[in-house]
């Protein structure tokens, strides 16, 4: 038999398999491996209406043209900071969320618990910033309540740039500390409950328990999804920081998506915008290729993505 | 042979699909096709093909017209058929702004009808040499013309101050009229609020002058200046208004407002439901905005028991002068950037759907698109002025703006400035009158024309310095700095000139030279 007719053979054989996970492939065939060829016109001076390859062709001009912006270090720290603070704040907070959760005996409290802290994640960012823009304002609720503990003037968080970090951060954790610690209680329902039971007859407490069997048992699936976190550190969550940022506060809140909505927006500049997102998606790209080499060498191995 | 009959068969497809691609444009003039998107019409759940004018206007033409409305995103829609570039329709009514003429024509997808006006569109003809201006602004730099436009000869006024007029009567004061008068008033209003006496505060606090940013800043115009391009006081020199010492000025002012809490603290979250809750709290005491939204805010109060007066304040006059001056550039714009761009390529049938069109600038076509049909829609009171029927103002289900809407189409024709005014009730009428009353001598020209290299260099320097402006004009105001320091302000002036501000400049002003030179 020759390689072909092999082929044809496995393909006959499962053909109910592949057949379920064509969909799948086309779909990413379709969507995201074809919308590639557009990456085309970060190296154009494009016009809507010209094709991928029109031209006319001008090489690393859009690149040269962010790269020499009065602002380009701003927005480089600006959108790594706000990443780098969610990070560092939010990616242990659905692990403790979980790791309490699990500790819970009632049943029902610890459902409502749980439900409750979903809610946030369903609420869509434009009424989530309306409640932040609500609540930080002159008289919203943090001023009422400095007052009535005897503060002067109120404090007008949105419009001070110390601020918005902790703002961005914190309600960032409020929205999505129950929604992301699913995974986590996913992982939890995995533990093999004979290990609990001879760390019991060892006589191990509660908090023993938690440190040498939970969190070694959660780690692979916490090193996974740190890794993917890093990934998206050039990233930051548009829509919130859109809404939330003013020109007052532009020294730590403007980053490098919302710089280039401006700047689309006025000039709809598609060039330069891809040329930007080619180079977050390179910087992304070497992120998460370091923090998986990471995770490799110091798991000998076993918790990488590849 | 397998191979043969599929290539066959390959061959017969393409040709096919190429066959499909020719556009099958005929001297005969058939169906006319033209394309637009759904304006006030998708309120009241028509296409454009269901406004009156428009059935009117093919009846009159006897022309058989195909209007389209895209499903969905318009510019989406847009983008994709120009693209795509085959079977366009007729007409394309779109925004044709200098850069997307320029665009779109060097792809030969819209064409030049400069040659064809004088002959075929007397109508059109007429009003483009009675009219400098909008001759300068519809023609490009190497003569042609590439749409037919919506025109307005007259400048409207949609937006402008208003006071609450019951706090007026309790200082004991007029409207104010420049922008000292303003700080007087607004101190007034304060002192008698912290006493408690101002009508409707009630203890809460006293905020001032409120507001969208972007409409706060309408303000600078009392000093003579405004956060864009502006023309110097010589009329023809440009000038970025930023840079100017009035905009220094401007920017103390406000910052002493701010600081004596005459300004709201919020203006700056840029966040209309946090502006309308301090209005019907009575906290502010004025604010700039469009008629709509102050009759709206009126109705919600009185829901809540609580009456609300507002008086027009005209816009702030500038150093003794008697009109105040306007420097939103708009006001100039009499071609408005949108209108027909049309893509036949056949002489003959270009040439007959010119006539066609040209009817619409004519006396008649202008009052049908404007007005509708005469003892229907409209008619004429004791002074010969038109008023719109009870059809379009007591339309049991829409309000006037809309309802008219099902009748006419003001944005295809010359538009006439009093449908406007016909629209509003005699409070509206005394407003829009308040506001109407400027002088945009030293506005800055809407429609320019640049060459790709001035493009280069907007597109380099244009994002950073308007981000630059913004975040110093709010510390300022905010009195984060402090534009009385010199230091301060030449540090300013200086970085605004390390991110190529004078490069721009430089641009615009040889570009509005090339159009003053055109408007001769």
């Amino acid at each position: 038999m020759t390689r072909r007719q092999i082929i044809w053979l496995e393909i006959k054989k499962c053909k109910i398999l592949y057949m379920m996970i064509a969909p799948a492939v086309a779909y990413y065939v379709i969507f995201s491996y074809l919308p590639l060829v557009g990456l085309t016109i970060a190296f154009q001076d494009f016009v809507p209406g010209n094709g991928f390859f029109d031209g006319p062709w001008v090489g690393l001009e859009n690149f040269n043209k962010y790269f020499s912006s009065y602002y380009f270090w701003r927005l480089i720290k600006n959108t790594f900071m706000l990443s780098f603070w969610s990070l560092v704040w939010g990616f242990p907070m659905p692990i403790i969320f979980a790791l309490l959760l699990n500790e819970i005996r009632v049943e029902w409290y610890k459902r409502s618990i749980q439900t409750l802290s979903y809610l946030p994640h369903f609420v869509p960012m434009v009424v989530v910033c309306g409640i932040i823009i609500d609540a930080t304002g002159s008289d919203g609720l943090v001023n009422t309540f400095r007052s009535m503990l005897g503060a002067g003037s109120p404090l007008m968080f949105l419009q001070e740039p110390q601020f918005f970090r902790s703002i961005y951060v914190a309600s960032g954790i409020w929205q999505e500390i129950g929604w992301s610690s699913i995974i986590y209680l996913a992982a939890l329902t995995s533990i093999d409950p004979t290990l609990y039971e001879a760390a019991e007859v060892d006589g191990a407490g509660r908090i023993r328990k938690m440190v040498h069997i939970t969190l070694p048992c959660l780690m692979p699936t916490i090193t996974v999804l740190f890794i993917l976190a890093i990934g998206g550190m050039m990233g930051s969550d548009f829509e919130k920081i859109l809404l939330l940022s003013k020109p007052l506060t532009y020294d730590t809140s403007d980053v490098i998506s919302t710089f280039v909505y401006r700047k689309g927006l006025q000039e709809g500049d598609f060039g330069f915008a891809m040329a930007v997102n080619i180079f977050n998606m390179l910087i992304n790209l070497s992120l998460v290729a370091f923090a998986n080499y990471t995770a490799k060498k110091s798991s000998q191995g076993e918790t990488s993505l590849w | 042979m397998k191979k043969l009959v599929s290539l066959l068969l390959i061959a017969a497809f393409v040709l096919a699909i190429a066959g499909c691609g020719k556009n099958e444009e005929s001297a005969e003039l058939g169906k006319i096709s033209m394309w637009t998107w759904l304006g006030s019409e998708e309120v009241w759940g028509g296409k454009t093909k269901d406004i009156m004018a428009m059935q009117d206007f093919a009846k009159t033409m006897k022309v058989d017209l195909d209007i389209i409305n895209p499903s969905g995103d318009a510019g989406e829609a847009f983008n994709l058929m120009m693209t795509k570039g085959d079977k366009l329709p007729d007409m394309v009514f779109y925004s044709w702004s200098p850069k997307r003429v320029m665009d779109y024509s060097k792809k030969q997808r819209i064409v030049n009808i400069a040659p064809y006006i004088e002959k075929y569109m007397p109508n059109f003809n007429k009003l483009l040499q009675s009219n400098p201006r909008l001759k300068a602004q519809m023609y490009t730099e190497d003569g042609g013309v590439y749409y037919l436009p919506w025109i307005s000869m007259d400048k409207i006024f949609y937006e402008g101050m208003m006071m609450r007029g019951d706090w007026l009567a309790a200082v004991n004061m007029p409207a104010p009229t420049t922008v000292d008068q303003l700080h007087a008033t607004l101190l007034a209003m304060k002192k008698q609020a912290d006493a408690g006496k101002l009508p409707g505060t009630g203890g809460s606090k006293f905020l001032g002058f409120s507001g969208f940013p972007l409409q706060f800043y309408k303000w600078l115009y009392g000093f003579g200046t405004c956060h864009e391009f502006q023309l110097a006081d010589d009329g023809k020199t440009v000038e970025y208004g930023p840079t100017t010492d009035n905009y220094r000025k401007a920017m103390v002012y406000f910052n002493t407002m701010y600081k004596e809490g005459l300004i709201d603290p919020d203006i700056f979250a840029n966040d209309g439901d946090t502006y309308k809750k301090h209005h019907l709290a009575n906290q502010t005491a004025c604010f700039v905005d469009n008629l709509g939204t102050f009759e709206q805010i009126q109705k919600d109060a009185a829901g809540l028991n609580n009456k609300i007066d507002y008086v027009a304040v005209p816009y702030p006059l500038y150093n003794g002068e008697a009109v105040p001056r306007e420097y939103n550039s708009t006001a100039k714009r009499i071609a408005q950037p949108y209108g027909f761009a049309l893509t036949v390529k056949n002489e003959q049938r270009l040439i007959k759907i010119l006539q066609v069109m040209d009817w619409k600038y004519s006396a008649e076509g202008q009052t049908l698109f404007n007005w509708g049909v005469e003892g229907k829609t409209f008619s004429k009171d004791a002074n010969g002025a038109k008023v719109y029927s009870d059809l379009i103002m007591k339309d049991p289900k829409y309000a006037p703006g809309i309802a008219q809407s099902k009748y006419v189409k003001v944005d295809f024709t010359v538009e006439d400035t009093q449908t406007v005014w016909a629209l509003v009730n005699d409070f509206g009428k005394n407003v829009y009158k308040v506001w109407a009353n400027t002088n945009s001598k030293y506005a800055y020209e809407p429609t320019l024309w640049y060459t790709a290299d001035e493009m280069a260099i907007m597109g380099k320097t244009q994002t950073d310095i308007n981000t630059y402006r913004d975040e110093m004009r709010d510390k300022f105001v905010a009195g984060k700095l402090d534009p009385r320091d010199d230091a301060v302000w030449k540090n300013y002036l200086e970085t605004l000139t390390k991110m190529g501000q004078g490069d721009w400049l430089k641009v615009e002003q040889a570009a509005y030279d090339r159009f003053t030179a055109r408007l001769k």
